[in-house]
């Protein structure tokens, strides 16, 4: 079986918004898989119908084709989170808050995405630290230079 | 005698089908053939996979998965030409 790929958001968004880079990580990176958070995270920035349809259309795919993080998934997730906060830290500031509320789609996304054998395609380089505190093999994440 | 020998004969040839088992021999004989054809239709129906394509001809996906991937190339094409507008910069 062919080792499938999965768009980070970002990486749709810019694809979206800027048509070489669009067709260049097409025409790179397949056969693809989405991931429901990757989805998710796109419905909730949507802004019109068209952009809403498609999104409909992708959330009807069956795995593997599209995916979602298990119980597993979310429990390595907290472990990767829990990291986050400094040893002893009862009362973590606002700022740490919104970094770990933030980091957790991006290790949702990486930790499904490993799970399933694929390889996640991001722009920003959220995910680094993921991979080297999960010892997943390097090749399972390529991060791409933004247009 | 003659009676007696009859009615002796009869009755130990009676005595010896019973104690022998005509019956089951019979079922014997009979759970054989019944065996015999049920392997037979086996084989018959087995052999209706002959009307199979080949190895080499089979197709590798079923249709649904190859119906999904053309699905998911679609909506990829289209939600790549979107355009700067369909998303707000939540991220």
């Amino acid at each position: 079986m062919a080792r499938r790929f999965v768009f980070d958001t970002n990486v749709l968004r810019y694809a979206s918004s800027h048509p070489d880079f669009g067709a260049d990580v097409r025409s790179r990176y397949h056969p693809l898989s989405y991931s429901v958070v990757v989805l998710s995270e796109l419905r909730r920035a949507a802004r019109n119908e068209q952009a809403l349809r498609t999104l409909n259309k992708l959330a009807g795919l069956k795995p593997p084709l599209l995916f979602a993080p298990t119980i597993a998934d979310w429990m390595l997730t907290a472990e990767y989170l829990a990291t986050l906060l400094p040893p002893g830290t009862r009362t973590p500031s606002q700022q740490l808050k919104d970094l770990i509320r933030n980091a957790q789609n991006d290790a949702l996304i990486a930790f499904s995405t490993w799970r399933m054998g694929f390889v996640l395609v991001t722009c920003d380089r959220d995910f680094a630290p993921i991979l080297a505190q999960s010892g997943i093999a390097v090749d399972r994440l390529v991060t791409l230079q933004a247009p | 005698m003659s009676r007696k020998k009859t009615a002796k004969g009869a009755k130990s040839s009676k005595r010896a089908k019973t104690s022998t088992g005509t019956k089951s021999s019979k079922h014997r004989t009979s759970h054989g053939r019944t065996a015999v054809k049920a392997k037979r239709q086996t084989k018959k129906s087995s052999g209706v996979s002959r009307t199979s394509k080949p190895v080499n001809q089979r197709s590798t996906g079923s249709t649904s998965a190859r119906n999904q991937e053309k699905l998911l190339a679609e909506a990829t094409r289209e939600l790549m030409s979107l355009g700067s507008d369909a998303f707000s910069s939540l991220e």
